[in-house]
């Protein structure tokens, strides 16, 4: 490798992203932050969570928090299908997981390809969203799954 | 063993023992001298003022009280003994009135019965300091699950039971009965929406809870409307729980529950079934809930 090329590596570096379907958009999530991929299988409710939470599973033993991913992101509801899938992350020192109606793939993108969004609009969901990329004639929006919830709804999620 | 834990108790002991010596010593105090401590030191004054006749001429009576005092603590030494005796004999004798022979008698008697009386409390003493240096300090026990309560520490048994198409789970040590219900509910007026009535049974009345909307407001049923089969009595306190179905008790082991701490918001939520994927009801709690609520 060349002094250039590798200069170029260091400056751009690239990111793997999984990309996930929701209401006929195409989201991404770091690498870095998916443990596994589960198909849909029951959640059982929590009396007293608050609805951004659908449930919890057992996950080989241990209990993983379940999200609304749909409501979180302030889509329309939906029924599950098979290819509906609960997406295990890892953020902070917390395990969840979040719903999606789909898993596509995992894309490479240079960091120059991340476009940032325009800063306008006062909504919620709005804070979530970390870029967008277009890629295969399509548009890809990245999210940062750390600002999908405040601190203290991370911190209660410990407790179901 | 030695250390601070020690000497704190070392402390504790002595402060013990004062206290039994002080109040022992004041019980016969009072039983000697119930003239002087129930009647007003006014009385007593006014008394000394008007000697009958055929009477010896009054002697220096502050100088008798003190002489009383002296043989009194000359022959009491020990430091509460003391500390009563400056407390509560000498501003009181100081104002009496007696008479040389009757108080002379009196002191006799009355430092027999101080002596006899000391040698009873300080046996008493003696015997209480033996009984503490007995016991044994308690050990302390380590937690395997802290976050667990204590009869959750070994294997424990749970009834699983159905409220709306909700599993919640209650230990069955913390349960009292499980009555099939067979009659209506008196309804209570001026009551949350949750309470549902009074059930009588076995000649007491229980509160219904709506189990429902109690635990998962959020959801929107009423247990009264959809109606329920069976009331669960918390230990055996008024409280029942509705639900419509109770399905089995089955026995399981501390770490198949994930336990979480009481400081959350659902204080009625012990932990969760891993297994069952269930709510364990932390019945302490949600009976404090309840009482709190109710009220």
């Amino acid at each position: 490798m060349s002094t250039y090329e590798a200069k170029g590596v260091v400056d751009d570096p690239v990111l793997q992203w999984v990309t996930f379907r929701l209401d006929n958009e195409t989201y991404g999530i770091n690498v870095m932050q998916v443990q596994e991929v589960l198909r849909y299988s029951e959640i059982a409710p929590v009396p007293g969570a608050p609805p951004y939470v659908l449930g919890i599973i057992n996950l080989r033993g241990n209990v993983v928090t379940v999200i609304d991913t749909r409501l979180r992101f302030s889509l329309s509801q939906t029924e599950t299908s098979d290819q509906t899938r609960i997406v295990i992350i890892e953020t902070g020192n917390q395990v969840v997981g979040i719903l999606v109606d789909a898993v596509a793939e995992v894309v490479y993108l240079r960091q120059s390809e991340i476009e940032t969004t325009p800063n306008v609009g006062n909504e919620e969901t709005a804070k979530f969203i970390q870029g967008v990329c277009h890629k295969n004639e399509e548009l890809l929006i990245l999210v940062d799954l750390e600002k999908m919830m405040s601190d203290e709804e991370w911190a209660d999620l410990n407790d179901f | 063993m030695t250390g601070p834990g020690s000497a704190k108790s070392g402390k504790q002991k002595t402060v013990i023992v004062k206290a039994v010596v002080k109040e022992y010593l004041d019980t016969i105090l009072a039983d000697v001298f119930p003239e002087i401590s129930d009647e007003p030191e006014e009385t007593l004054l006014e008394a000394s003022k008007a000697p009958e006749p055929n009477q010896a001429p009054p002697i220096d009576t502050r100088q008798a009280s003190s002489d009383l005092q002296e043989s009194y603590l000359e022959e009491a030494p020990l430091p509460t003994a003391d500390a009563i005796d400056k407390v509560s004999i000498a501003p009181t004798l100081s104002n009496s009135a007696v008479e040389v022979p009757t108080i002379e008698e009196k002191k006799q008697s009355k430092v027999e019965v101080i002596e006899a009386t000391q040698a009873k409390a300080l046996k008493e003493v003696s015997d209480t300091i033996s009984a503490l240096e007995s016991v044994e300090p308690e050990a302390e026990v380590e937690l395997q699950y802290p976050q667990a309560p204590p009869w959750a520490q070994t294997g424990f048994d749970i009834l699983l039971f159905n409220v709306c198409g909700l599993k919640l789970a209650v230990s069955m040590e913390s349960l009292g009965r499980i009555i099939k219900v067979e009659h209506d509910t008196s309804k209570i007026i001026g009551k949350p929406d949750w309470f549902i009535g009074s059930y009588h049974e076995s000649e007491q009345h229980l509160y219904v809870v709506d189990t429902a909307k109690f635990i998962m407001p959020e959801k929107g049923f009423d247990l009264a409307e959809l109606g329920f089969d069976y009331i669960i009595q918390l230990q055996r306190s008024d409280w029942t729980l509705a639900c419509k179905e109770v399905y089995k008790t089955i026995r399981i082991s501390p770490d198949q529950v994930k336990w979480r701490s009481q400081k959350g918001k659902r204080q009625w939520l012990a932990g969760t079934v891993i297994e069952h994927m269930c709510a364990l009801i932390h019945v302490d709690s949600l009976i404090a809930l309840l009482q709190e609520q109710a009220s």
